[in-house]
């Protein structure tokens, strides 16, 4: 095929927003990190996404950077277990708590703990105030459900 | 989800008929028929007196939710007595046959029985192949047998993880888990297997648990609904969860001791308000 070097800038303009990663997650926890790691992205085509889990006060961490971005993350709270979070975007989904979670405030509330919000959407931004990582690795079927969904999803 | 109770709660002395038309009375959608439990439902029982069974069960507004059995505690399938295995096939295959006769699709049975002189990796052997070959039957009938987890008594299937995996080897989708959440006691949460069996629940057992008393104890364990240490609105979220929306089946121990009927609206009231999220 012959391609002239216009040509070949060109796609290479056209390829280059597809490269990146479609999905940047930061967590703290070790587990949702493995089980984050395992989740290959699926759409090629779909922009970056940020997706920020707190480690809801099970490991130190300064998510103060989300007030950049609107995005305020609370003290983590403890919660009288089992209680389930319930996800409302991109899917309807029942989480079971992690112990403990954090209020999360500033944007379009997507899960709630009774009447907490503990999960919401901004921007390019899905930053969650329970850990969903955990429930991944323990094979947990919403919490799949719940992640390929946040794959599937258009900010 | 709708709600029945077992014909083997219908108080002695009293006629199918009478107990037929107080489950309706009571609010209950349906009725589990036990094989070997009453008089009307042996393993004598012809084709056509089932037929009959089925039609004063519908005369009377109800529905059978499954066919359960009193016999494989007598006859287990998993003993080590290859004639016994053979009695225990016959009847769940009974089973089988009249839950078509009676238009439900699940069948209940207790899989598998370890002793001190059956161990259990015995047990778990035997009863993942005899499973797998009564799944077969069960395929052709398309109707679903539910294992039901009764945890101490058998000595067997512990866990939910432990559940699950019973089942990944028979893998068949025509075997799957009868959960009585009140058997689960002091060795788990009835909520968590819910979670980790979903979709593989065939039926579901109600009463509740008195993890206090232990199981060595004189006392029975088991009582009725919300006098227990079970976690109702946890095992409703969960339910909710996995998107169960079959038969809930109340399955009292112990009797009340006056009024035996009134068990049968205390027990429907509560299933209701389980059911409706009022916890």
């Amino acid at each position: 095929m012959d391609v002239s070097r216009r040509g070949f800038l060109a796609t290479s303009v056209a390829v280059l927003p597809m490269r990146p990663r479609q999905l940047s997650v930061s967590c703290t926890l070790a587990e949702s990190n493995r089980a984050f790691g395992e989740q290959p992205p699926r759409l090629p085509q779909a922009r970056v996404k940020h997706l920020v889990e707190s480690a809801a006060g099970y490991e130190a961490e300064d998510l103060s950077w989300l007030n950049e971005h609107g995005i305020q993350v609370g003290q983590s709270v403890p919660v009288q277990s089992p209680a389930w979070i319930r996800y409302t975007w991109p899917t309807d989904a029942l989480i079971r708590d992690f112990g403990r979670a954090c209020p999360v405030a500033g944007g379009r509330v997507i899960a709630r703990l009774g009447d907490m919000p503990v999960a919401v959407r901004r921007g390019r931004f899905i930053v969650l105030g329970s850990p969903l990582g955990p429930h991944l690795y323990a094979g947990d079927r919403d919490a799949h459900r719940l992640f390929e969904a946040f794959l599937r999803s258009s900010l | 989800m709708k709600k029945s109770i077992g014909d083997t709660l219908i108080p002695r002395g009293w006629s199918l008929e009478q107990g037929l038309t107080l489950i309706r009375k009571a609010g209950y959608d349906g009725v589990e028929l036990w094989l070997g439990g009453q008089p009307w439902f042996q393993m004598e029982t012809t084709d056509a007196q089932v037929r009959e069974l089925r039609r004063r069960v519908e005369d009377a507004g109800l529905a059978v939710s499954d066919v359960a059995n009193t016999l494989d505690w007598d006859v287990p399938i998993s003993s080590r007595d290859p004639a016994i295995r053979d009695k225990a096939a016959r009847h769940i295959i009974r089973q089988i046959e009249t839950a078509r006769i009676l238009g439900t699709d699940a069948i209940l049975v207790v899989a598998g029985l370890v002793t001190e002189d059956t161990p259990y990796n015995e047990v778990y052997q035997r009863t993942v192949d005899n499973m797998r070959r009564l799944a077969e039957t069960a395929a052709q009938a398309r109707v679903r047998i539910g294992c039901e987890n009764c945890c101490s008594e058998q000595k067997f299937l512990l866990s939910p993880r432990e559940f699950h995996s019973f089942l990944d080897d028979v893998n068949s989708p025509w075997v799957g888990l009868h959960l009585d959440v009140g058997n689960i006691h002091d060795t788990g949460f009835p909520e968590q297997w819910v979670e980790i069996n979903g979709p593989r629940i065939t039926r579901i057992h109600l009463k509740d648990v008195l993890r206090h008393r232990g199981r060595c104890g004189d006392q029975s364990v088991y009582t009725n609904l919300f006098l227990g240490d079970n976690n109702w609105p946890a095992i409703r979220t969960a339910l909710e969860k996995i998107r169960y929306d079959g038969w809930l089946v109340a399955e009292m121990e112990s009797r009340y001791r006056y009024a035996a009927d009134q068990q049968f609206y205390d027990t429907s009231a509560a299933m209701t308000r389980f059911i409706e999220g009022r916890l």
